[in-house]
C-alpha cells in the first residue's frame, strides 16, 4: 500500500527495474491509455486532480527513464546497481546468453566494467603516446570517467569479475607487448567485456582514427567459431568480413577472440594518431556488428569493414587471431541495436564513444545491419595504420569505455564533444543522432561519404526499431480512438497535431479545457504559428502537455517542433 | 454479489453462478438479500414462494430451514427475499445480526447472497463478510462510479468494524467524514495508526488487503469492454494500493435476456450461450480460488 506519490518511476510505470527502454515506453503508453481522462476506469475513482497529478508523474517517469542519463543518476538515487549494460545484454538475448553462459547478466555486466577500466587505463597510457592526436588530454579525461561509471555500475561481479580485473591487469601491459595483451583476452569473456572494449576503440578511433576494418572482422568472428572468427577477422581485414559473420552466438570463448580484436584496433587507433587515419571510426562499427548477435548483423560489420584500408586491416588481422578466443559474440549483442545510430556518429570521429551508449538503446532489433552501415567509414582510415595497429595491439586497451557508457554519465557527455569518446553517452538513439553533426565538424578529420552513410544507415535503423516499439504499443492501446499511423521519424508540425487531436475526437476547446493550456496557443501551434508562440520553455511546457492529452510521446512532441520552430525562427 | 448500482445483472449473475456451482457439485444457497426488491426467485423460475426471508426475520423462533426452498436444480436451494412486507427493507440492527449469525451457520458449500443496490450499511455489512466479495459492474461510467463507491464504502465499513479492536476509532471517524473522492485517506488512516503503534498498523493493513474484492464485467460488448475490468483493477491498486481481482467478463448477450424472459436461468436455458460460458468460467475459478468447495458468501 504505497500512495502512487510516494512510488518510484519504476514502480508508476509498473515496470522492473531492468526493463529496457522499448518496455518502458509501451508501459508508458498502456498507463496514459488507461489514465486519460476519458478512461472508464479512473471515472469517479478519485479527484480529477490526482489523475492529473499520476499523468504528470507518469511523464516524469517516462523522461527520466528513457533517457540513459538521467536513468542512471536516478537509479543512483534509489540505490539500484548500475544496469545498462545487463539492459542491453538483455536485449542482445541470444548472444547474451550464448556468451555469458558462465555468468550471469550481471556478472557480465560486471566483467565489462572491469573490462572498461582496464581500457581506460590503456587509453591513458596511450594517449600520451599519441600526443599527436591533439587531444589527449580529453582522451584521458574520458577514460577515466568510464571507468568510475564502470565501476559503480558493475554490481554483479563474481567471475565475470575476476575475469574482468585479470584483463586489466594485463592490459597496462599491452600497451608494450600483444602477447600479454592477447593473453588476457583469451580467457573467455562476457560480451560486456568485448563491447566495452569495442566501445573504447571507437573512441580512440575517434581520436586517433584507426583502421576500423580490423574491429569489424572481429565482430563476425563472435559470431562463427574461434577458427571461424580468425578467418574471419581477417577477411574482414581485407574487405569480406561482412559476409563471414554468420555468427554462431554459441561460443563464448570466440566472442572472446573478437573481443581481443576490438582491442588491437583500438591500439591501432592509438597508434595511429600520427596517421590521422579514419579508423577510428571503424572500431564503432565492430560494435554494431556485435549487436546483431551472430546473426544479420555479421554481414552490416561486413560491409563496414570495406571500406578500404584492406592493408590496415590485415595488420589487425594477426591480432584478432591470436585473441580470437576470446568473446566476441558477446559485445555485438549489447550494442548492436542502439549502435547504429551512435556508431554513425563514430564513424564521424567523436561520436564513437556516444555510438556504443546508443548501441544499447537500440538493441533487440534487426539494427545490426545498419550498425554495418556506420562502420564502413572506418575502412578508410584503417590503412594508415595496419602494422602500427598490430604492435599497439597489445596496448589495446580498449574501450572499457564502452562499458562505462552503459553506465552514462552525464559528464561523459560533455567530453564526447571535446574527442571521439564523448560520444559514449549519447546512448540514446535519438540523441545520438544530433551528435553526428559534431562529428561531421571536427576538425582536421577527413570525412568521407562512408561516414555519411553510415549515419544514414545508422538513423534508419534505429527509426526501423522505434517504428516497431511504436506499432507494439499502438496494438495495446484499443479503448481510444486510434490515432493515425505516425512513422517514427515523423516531424510533430502543427499540421501532425491537428490530425492527431482530430483522430482522437476532442476539439480544440476540450484540449484547452483539459491542459488548461488557452486556446488561442493551442491554435497557434497547430497553425505552426512560431513567431505568435511564447518563448521555448513556455511551449515546451504546452508541447508536453498537449502532447500527453494526445497520448503521444510528450518528449518527441516538444523536441520535434521545437526543433522546427527553431529552425524557422533561425532562417528568419 | 454488490455492485452498487441497480439494474446490473446481480441478480442474474448470482442465480447463474448459483447454478454453475452447484453443476460442479457443491451445495449452493442462494440468498435473496435485496430486501425490499427481491426477485431473485424470478431469475430462477421459482414461482412467488410461500416462505420468504421476512417470515425468518419477523418470527422470534423461526429456524433458517423453514424458509429454504428448493429451485429445482440439483444441489441448489434459494431464500428468497421479502417481499410480502413493506418496510423490510429498512431491517433492524438485532434481526440484521440474527441473519448474518444464522447464515454464517448453514451447511452450504456456498452461500450466494444477492444485494441490493446502494451502499447502505444493511447492503455492505452483508458484503464485508463475503470471503469472494463480488463487485458486478457493467462497463458504463455510471456502474463504474458506483462500484468504487460500493468499494470504498465497503473497505470503510470493514475499517469500522475492526476499529475498536485496534484502537483507531477516531480515525476512522474521520475518514468516513471526509467527501467520497478521497478512499486516499486509507493511506492516511494507515500512516497515522502506524504513528500510533507499527504493530497494529501492520495487522490492520494485512486484514484490508486480506479482504479482496473481485470483479465480474457485466454485459460486455466490445473487446475492449472485456478489458475494463482488468483496468479497473489496476487502477484500484495504483491509487489504494489494494489488490482487486478480475473473475471474468461476461459478454452482452442476448440468450441471457431471453432466459430472464423466460424466467429461467441462461445457464440452464442455453448453457452454450456466450454468457453461460462465461459464467461457468467464472465459477471455475471460484473453485479454484478455494482449492476445494468450502462455505463461501459471494
Amino acid at each position: 500500500m504505497k500512495p502512487f506519490e510516494l512510488q518510484t518511476y519504476y514502480e508508476i510505470l509498473e515496470v522492473p527495474v531492468t526493463a529496457p527502454k522499448e518496455e518502458i515506453r509501451a508501459a508508458y503508453e498502456r498507463l496514459t491509455e488507461l489514465y486519460s481522462p476519458d478512461s472508464i476506469a479512473v471515472y469517479a475513482l478519485v479527484d480529477e486532480g490526482q489523475v492529473d497529478e499520476l499523468r504528470t508523474r507518469l511523464a516524469e517517469a517516462l523522461e527520466i527513464l528513457s533517457d540513459e542519463e538521467l536513468r542512471a543518476e536516478y537509479d543512483k538515487d534509489l540505490g539500484l546497481p548500475a544496469r545498462r549494460l545487463m539492459d542491453a545484454v538483455s536485449t542482445g538475448g541470444e548472444v547474451a546468453h550464448a556468451a555469458a553462459p558462465v555468468e550471469e547478466r550481471a556478472g557480465l555486466v560486471g566483467v565489462a566494467a572491469s573490462g572498461a577500466e582496464d581500457q581506460t587505463g590503456h587509453l591513458s597510457t596511450q594517449v600520451p603516446e599519441t600526443g599527436t592526436n591533439g587531444r589527449p588530454g580529453a582522451v584521458r579525461d574520458v577514460p577515466v570517467e568510464d571507468s568510475e561509471t564502470a565501476m559503480t555500475g558493475r554490481g554483479g561481479e563474481g567471475e565475470a569479475g575476476a575475469h574482468a580485473t585479470e584483463p586489466r591487469v594485463e592490459p597496462v601491459p599491452a600497451s608494450s607487448g600483444h602477447a600479454d595483451f592477447r593473453a588476457s583476452f583469451f580467457r573467455g569473456f562476457s560480451f560486456a567485456y568485448v563491447s566495452s572494449s569495442l566501445q573504447d576503440t571507437q573512441r580512440m578511433g575517434s581520436a586517433v582514427d584507426v583502421p576500423v576494418a580490423s574491429i569489424q572482422p572481429q565482430v563476425s568472428v563472435g559470431g562463427t567459431g574461434t577458427g571461424a572468427a580468425s578467418d574471419e577477422s581477417r577477411r574482414e581485414a581485407s574487405g569480406t568480413v561482412a559476409a563471414a559473420p554468420v555468427g554462431e552466438p554459441s561460443a563464448a570463448h570466440e566472442v572472446a577472440a573478437v573481443v581481443p580484436g576490438v582491442v588491437a584496433a583500438s591500439a591501432t587507433a592509438a597508434v595511429s594518431p600520427g596517421g590521422t587515419a579514419v579508423t577510428g571510426s571503424a572500431p564503432a562499427p565492430q560494435v554494431s556488428a556485435p549487436s546483431s548477435g551472430g546473426d544479420a548483423s555479421v554481414a552490416a560489420s561486413a560491409a563496414v569493414p570495406t571500406p578500404g584500408s584492406a592493408g590496415a586491416v590485415s595488420a589487425l588481422a594477426p591480432v584478432s587471431d591470436a585473441q580470437l578466443p576470446a568473446t566476441a559474440a558477446v559485445p555485438a549483442p549489447v550494442s548492436a541495436v542502439p549502435v547504429s545510430a551512435p556508431v554513425a556518429e563514430s564513424s564521424a570521429s567523436a561520436a564513437s564513444a556516444s555510438v556504443p551508449a546508443a548501441a544499447p538503446v537500440v538493441p533487440t532489433q534487426g539494427a545490426p545491419v545498419s550498425a554495418v552501415a556506420a562502420v564502413p567509414p572506418p575502412a578508410p582510415a584503417a590503412a594508415v595504420t595496419g602494422a602500427p595497429a598490430s604492435e599497439t595491439s597489445a596496448a589495446p586497451p580498449p574501450p572499457a569505455p564502452a562499458s562505462a557508457s552503459p553506465v552514462p554519465t552525464a559528464s561523459q557527455a560533455p567530453e564526447a564533444e571535446s574527442t571521439a569518446l564523448v560520444p559514449v553517452r549519447a546512448s540514446p538513439a535519438t540523441e545520438a543522432q544530433p551528435e553526428p553533426g559534431r562529428a561531421g565538424a571536427r576538425p582536421g578529420r577527413p570525412l568521407g561519404d562512408a561516414p555519411q552513410i553510415a549515419q544514414d544507415s545508422a538513423i534508419a535503423t534505429a527509426e526501423a526499431a522505434l517504428a516497431q516499439a511504436s506499432q507494439a504499443a499502438s496494438r495495446a492501446r484499443e479503448p481510444r480512438p486510434r490515432i493515425p499511423d505516425i512513422p517514427p521519424d515523423a516531424e510533430f508540425n502543427g499540421e501532425l497535431l491537428r490530425k492527431v487531436r482530430e483522430a482522437r475526437g476532442v476539439t480544440l476547446q476540450q484540449v484547452a479545457d483539459r491542459t488548461r493550456i488557452t486556446r488561442m496557443h493551442l491554435e497557434n501551434v497547430e497553425a505552426d504559428r512560431y513567431s505568435l508562440l511564447p518563448p521555448s520553455v513556455y511551449l515546451r511546457g504546452i508541447l508536453m502537455s498537449l502532447a500527453r492529452e494526445l497520448g503521444l510521446d510528450p518528449l518527441r512532441v516538444s523536441k520535434s517542433y521545437l526543433a522546427l520552430s527553431s529552425e524557422k525562427a533561425g532562417r528568419k | 454479489m454488490g455492485g452498487g448500482k441497480g439494474g446490473i445483472g446481480k441478480s442474474m449473475v448470482s442465480a447463474n453462478l448459483g447454478v454453475a456451482l452447484a453443476q460442479s457439485g457443491a451445495n449452493v444457497l442462494l440468498v435473496d438479500v435485496d430486501l425490499g426488491g427481491a426477485n431473485l426467485h424470478t431469475c430462477l423460475g421459482v414461482g412467488q414462494p410461500n416462505a420468504t426471508l421476512s417470515d425468518f426475520l419477523r418470527r422470534n423462533k423461526a429456524q433458517l430451514e423453514e424458509v429454504i426452498v428448493p429451485t429445482g436444480v440439483p444441489r441448489l436451494s434459494l431464500i428468497a427475499g421479502a417481499q410480502d412486507a413493506l418496510d423490510a427493507a429498512n431491517l433492524k440492527y438485532a434481526q440484521k445480526q440474527k441473519l448474518l449469525r444464522t447464515l454464517m451457520g448453514t451447511s452450504a458449500d456456498y452461500l450466494i447472497l444477492d444485494l441490493g443496490a446502494g451502499t447502505s450499511f444493511n447492503t455492505i455489512d452483508f458484503f464485508i463478510l463475503a470471503d469472494h466479495g463480488v463487485l458486478v459492474m457493467l462497463p458504463e461510467p455510471t456502474s463504474v462510479e458506483n462500484a468504487y463507491r460500493f468499494a470504498k464504502a465497503a473497505f470503510f465499513r470493514k475499517l469500522q468494524q475492526v476499529e475498536s479492536q485496534y484502537g483507531i476509532e477516531d480515525l476512522v471517524e474521520d475518514a468516513l467524514t471526509t467527501r467520497e473522492g478521497a478512499l486516499r485517506t486509507l493511506h492516511d488512516v494507515l500512516a497515522q495508526a502506524r504513528r500510533k503503534d507499527p504493530a497494529i498498523a501492520d495487522r490492520l493493513e494485512r486484514e484490508l488487503s486480506a479482504f479482496r474484492i473481485r470483479l465480474i464485467v457485466n454485459q460486455a460488448r466490445t473487446d475492449a469492454d472485456l478489458s475494463v475490468g482488468a483496468s479497473v483493477a489496476a487502477a484500484w491498486k495504483k491509487f489504494f494500493g489494494i489488490e482487486m481481482d478480475v473473475l471474468g467478463a461476461i459478454r452482452y448477450d442476448d440468450e441471457a435476456w431471453r432466459a430472464v424472459r423466460k424466467r429461467k436461468p441462461v445457464l440452464i436455458e442455453r448453457p452454450d450461450s456466450a454468457a453461460a460460458t462465461a459464467i461457468l468460467g467464472i465459477a471455475t475459478r471460484i473453485l479454484t480460488l478455494d482449492g476445494s468447495p468450502q462455505r463461501s458468501t459471494p
